[in-house]
């Protein structure tokens, strides 16, 4: 130890006049210099928001371009430099002929690399804070920033910074104390970096790639998921550069690979131990983890919001089923689900103020932290499920046939478009896969499953609205089918159950099965066709209700609703979905227009009682809103505005609340213009209920008899808001 | 018994399979010798100078510094040693004080010394200066002033003089011989040239092409290499050809004023000089034309 002491001593004279770690300063402070000047030109006012860090998230915006760049540029410099002090005036002989031994001056140098690499780190802590200061002298800090001093995160950013270049340093290390020609390790430094950009565009980083750990603190600043201080990633870094700093110095000692590792026993055995131990625990960190099953099926988490939850409901996606009603203890709820729960994404609920969609499945254990304050949600779900609900929930398609076909190019040449589709279809399917968590854990196999059938199915609709293009177009030319769309529908049954919660699988198993009926009759009635074939069961009775969910919506006449209700509603096997069509059929019937609205009793600012019928003999236009809601702040302006333009018009403009906490209605609601009636609504459930409402702001028209005109009214910023209004007023169309 | 500093026995070294560096090299360097380690480019004198470093590692266990395995006491051995291995490893964007600095913080040896050694090389002026500044002689004398800092037994140089001017060369072999002397180092000097080993070595191992082709102390060598070649310059050399060609086979006519003959040894130059004067001849000058490096080329080719 005395020893290497005294090497890393000499070595610290020896960098004398080299300026390396002035460099390292200079590569730590720069990233946070370029955000201080993004920041202060591009600097957009940030409203609402959960409470953060103002130091903290400066510095962690400053991590992608240091991460990613700045440091591993400096990783490549320093080792090169440290190392071409010796390579160039004769020094690795020099200092082995001295009374220091070869481990002191191996890792003297080494240790001189780390110190420059924790200046850099450091440097960029420190400026951070100080360009973020500046900035906040410059331009308003966001009134939900906090400021006081992160020395755990940061400590622990810092710790992994360091651990995730440790592996780009070893690697560097190695490779220029081999080669004693500068150009080399820069060279293979270099490549390193630009390879990184080309891995990182397809996806396909391996995680022992030397530049992945850096680039993951960037992608995940907060680190691990599941409150471990440093994530796999750095620990597999760590566990590399023993393995790498264990053959490098050996190859160092032993002046070659071959004296290092061959023809030795105690070396081969010593690299063999290294490996196996080493080499062991870095399989398991890097081996992608699975949660397993759970032995029953539980929701359940901590709810952190300055508004009152009382309730919490889970229902399914697909018609809305209640799967449980969980009541909230001390801003806790938890819940067994006895009921049979596919995998799929359900709704949880947090009575009106927010809905989580959750995926999940039976024999799953989830844990849901729902935080609202304001009106910022912050939603962390952990739990058996926690790479999937992290992962990409939507499967958007990203085609550029999909483009094409969209404008009709290259509709000429189908290989071509054919070939786009395959390929791109192989290309999302391979993407499907890659998906971890900061902690390595990967979606189970059911779920990347029925991914992968959800996309396969865009495709195959993409494939089929192509096939109808070139129909219509050369109707006298063949569309071949290939093999790689073949390929693609051996992935998809007619008959899967489990995706008919997604409408394209419906789309195409209607389009499968209405494909060879030629007859003159609309698309909507060849479905119903098809359907009325199947074979009575579940899965026709969620295509029925699916088709008929749609047509109903759609159906613009009473007498269409109801002609589709008598002829199909009796195909259900479970009575249970005819029943919500035919619900769903008297609430569109109930407000269409022209019938009477539901009544709302409400209340004034002077506590006074009111009810729809006090407003008669007046068209009412009502807005919807809540204090905690962002949008219907931003709407409130305007609606304003038309209340006052139109002050004159026998029209009375009503600002209705469904706010829980009447304290805070009636201090906004104050301050809102004279010319609109502020109410709050006394019965928020029953209001939801009656007006069909999924979410607010909402605007509401009625006509002086208390009758419906429009009860989804566009908002008050768009155009059409007038233009609705002055129609039921009976104005022109000029202002 | 002759106490050796460094002792090889049957050293060999090869840099792949077929090209054997050394073959059988045995040295036997006694302590308080200055020993010449001679032989042309390529013949494997810095092959044996690394490995005695501990530079390239060995392949078998055949050396042994102060009469213990070289490979049981590296990098300890140090603490004795020091070193100058092929071209100066000085660290040129440090002053030449600051490279002795390095070296006395890797030996812990006391700052105070510093100023001493550059005195001994001579070379205080230029402390303050970078090493990249310097000339080729500055810099390897200060590479000697590293070597030499802290007192080592043992002083192991190759091609200590390579590239000096001849004043250069001249100061280093002084420093040498006084420090042999006056502090009993011994000092194990490589070189190609004849010359530069003989002025001032005690002992002298001649390496040709991988093989030890002598090893002795300097009489043994010049009594080895036997005759010994001289140059007359005289007046009417032709008389003293023709007279001398009677007895002497070797002589020959080397110009108008000179001739050359061979004797058996140096020995015989004064008795012959004093013969020849005697019979009445003018001496301008004789001059030793080297048998020894005749002698020396033939054993190297």
């Amino acid at each position: 130890m005395q020893n290497f002491i005294t090497a890393l001593k000499a070595e610290h004279l020896k960098k004398k006049g080299t300026g390396i770690y002035i460099l390292s300063i200079i590569l730590g402070v720069i990233s946070p210099f370029i955000m201080l000047l993004v920041e202060y030109f591009q600097s957009r006012p940030k409203f609402g928001g959960l409470p953060y860090n103002y130091y903290l998230a400066f510095i962690e915006s400053c991590l992608e371009p240091f991460t990613v760049f700045f440091f591993p540029l400096l990783i490549i410099i320093t080792v090169s430099r440290i190392t071409q002090l010796d390579h160039k005036n004769g020094g690795w002989q020099l200092m082995e002929t001295q009374p220091v031994n070869k481990l002191s001056i191996y890792f003297s140098k080494f240790a001189v690399i780390i110190i420059s690499m924790l200046i850099a780190i450091v440097s960029l802590v420190v400026s951070g804070y100080l360009f973020a200061w500046i900035l906040s002298l410059l331009i308003d800090m966001p009134e939900q920033a906090t400021t006081g001093f992160a020395f755990t995160e940061l400590l622990l950013l810092v710790t992994r910074i360091f651990l995730a270049g440790l592996i780009l340093v070893a690697f560097q290390y190695i490779i220029s104390v081999i080669i004693s020609s500068f150009i080399w390790s820069v060279l293979v430094g270099f490549f390193l970096l630009l390879a990184f950009i080309f891995l990182k565009a397809y996806n396909i980083t391996p995680d022992w790639y030397p530049l992945e750990p850096l680039s993951k603190i960037s992608a995940y600043p907060k680190g691990s998921n599941l409150g471990y201080w440093i994530t796999y990633s750095e620990t597999a870094s760590f566990l590399l550069t023993i393995i790498l700093l264990y053959i490098g110095f050996n190859w160092y000692r032993h002046k070659g690979i071959k004296s290092a590792f061959l023809g030795n026993g105690k070396r081969i055995a010593g690299l063999v131990a290294i490996l196996i131990i080493v080499g062991g625990l870095l399989s398991y960190v890097l081996y992608p983890k699975t949660y397993s099953s759970y032995n029953k099926t539980v929701v359940c988490g901590n709810i952190d919001s300055d508004r009152d939850v009382k309730t919490i409901y889970i229902t399914d996606n697909f018609i809305g089923d209640t799967l449980a009603i969980i009541p909230v203890e001390n801003k806790k709820f938890y819940a067994e689900i006895k009921k049979n729960v596919p995998l799929d994404s359900y709704n949880v609920t947090f009575d009106e103020i927010g809905r989580v969609p959750t995926i999940f499945s039976n024999n799953d254990s989830i844990h849901i932290d729902f935080k609202l304050i304001k009106s910022a949600m912050d939603v962390v779900i952990t739990g058996t499920r926690l790479p999937e609900n992290q992962s990409d929930k939507e499967v958007g398609l990203r085609s550029s046939a999909s483009y094409y076909i969209g404008q009709n190019t290259f509709l000429e040449d189908p290989d071509f478009i054919t070939n786009q589709i395959v390929d791109d279809w192989e290309e999302s399917i391979s993407n499907s896969k890659t998906f971890k968590t900061v902690d390595n854990y990967i979606p189970k196999s059911d779920f990347t499953d029925k991914k992968q059938k959800l996309m396969s199915v865009q495709y195959l609709n993409l494939w089929n609205s192509f096939i109808q293009k070139r129909a219509a177009l050369y109707p006298d030319k063949e569309t071949p089918e290939t093999e790689g769309i073949k390929k693609i529908k051996e992935m998809i049954t007619l008959n899967d159950e489990s995706l008919l919660t997604n409408d394209d699988y419906v789309r195409y198993v209607i389009s499968q099965l209405t494909i060879n009926n030629k007859e003159d009759i609309d698309d909507d009635t060849k479905a119903f066709k098809a359907i009325e074939k199947l074979p009575a069961g579940p899965f026709k009775d969620k295509m029925l209700f699916s088709q008929m969910d749609k047509s109903i919506e759609e159906a613009s006449k009473t007498s269409e609703r109801d002609t589709l209700i008598t002829q199909y509603n009796k195909l259900f096997t479970n009575k249970k979905f005819a029943a919500i069509i035919a619900n769903k059929a008297r609430i569109i019937e109930k407000l269409s227009s022209g019938k009477q609205a539901p009544q709302l009793e409400a209340m004034t600012l002077d506590n006074q009682a009111i009810s729809l019928a006090d407003l008669k003999g007046k068209f009412v236009v009502i807005d919807v809103w809540a204090t905690w809601c962002g949008p219907c702040k931003y709407e409130s302006p305007y609606f304003d505005k038309m209340a006052i333009k139109y002050k004159n018009e026998p029209v009375q403009f009503v600002a209705a609340s469904i706010d829980d906490d009447i304290k805070k209605w009636f201090i906004d609601a104050k301050s809102k213009s004279k010319s609109v009636l502020q109410i709050h609504l006394n019965d928020k459930k029953k209001f939801h209920d009656e007006y069909n409402v999924s979410g607010i702001p909402r605007f509401i028209l009625i006509d002086p008899d208390g009758n419906l005109v429009e009860v989804e009214m566009p908002r008050p910023s768009e155009k059409q808001f007038e233009k609705v209004l002055r129609n039921a007023l009976g104005l022109d169309e000029k202002k | 018994m002759t106490d050796y500093i460094i002792r090889t026995e049957h050293l060999t070294f090869h840099y792949s399979k077929n090209r054997k560096a050394l073959d059988n090299v045995s040295l036997n360097i006694p302590k308080g010798s200055i020993y010449g380690f001679l032989g042309p480019n390529g013949a494997g004198k810095s092959t044996t100078m690394r490995l005695l470093t501990g530079i390239l590692p060995q392949q078998d266990k055949s050396i042994y510094l102060f009469n213990q395995p070289l490979n049981e006491q590296l990098p300890k051995a140090f603490d004795r040693v020091g070193s100058l291995v092929e071209s100066p490893a000085l660290y040129l964007h440090l002053s030449g004080y600051d490279n002795l600095k390095y070296i006395a913080k890797l030996r812990n040896v006391p700052e105070s010394r510093i100023n001493e050694v550059l005195e001994l090389v001579d070379l205080q002026r230029d402390a303050k200066r970078k090493a990249k500044a310097y000339s080729l002689g500055m810099k390897q004398r200060l590479a000697i002033a590293m070597a030499l800092l802290d007192e080592p037994e043992l002083l192991l140089l190759d091609e200590p003089v390579n590239g000096l001017d001849p004043n250069g060369i001249q100061d280093i072999r002084k420093l040498l011989v006084r420090l042999n002397k006056e502090k009993g180092v011994t000092i194990f000097v490589s070189s190609h040239l004849l010359a530069e080993i003989e002025k001032m070595c005690t002992h002298v191992g001649i390496i040709s092409k991988g093989k030890i082709q002598f090893e002795g102390t300097m009489e043994e060598l010049s009594k080895k290499s036997g005759l010994c070649k001289i140059r007359i310059t005289v007046k009417d050399a032709q008389r003293w050809y023709d007279e001398l060609a009677k007895e002497n086979p070797t002589v020959e006519m080397e110009s108008t004023t000179q001739f050359s003959l061979e004797l058996q040894n140096r020995e015989e130059i004064p008795a012959f000089t004093k013969e020849l004067v005697n019979k009445g001849a003018e001496i301008y000058e004789i001059k030793i034309l080297d048998g020894l490096e005749e002698w020396f080329m033939a054993l190297v080719n």
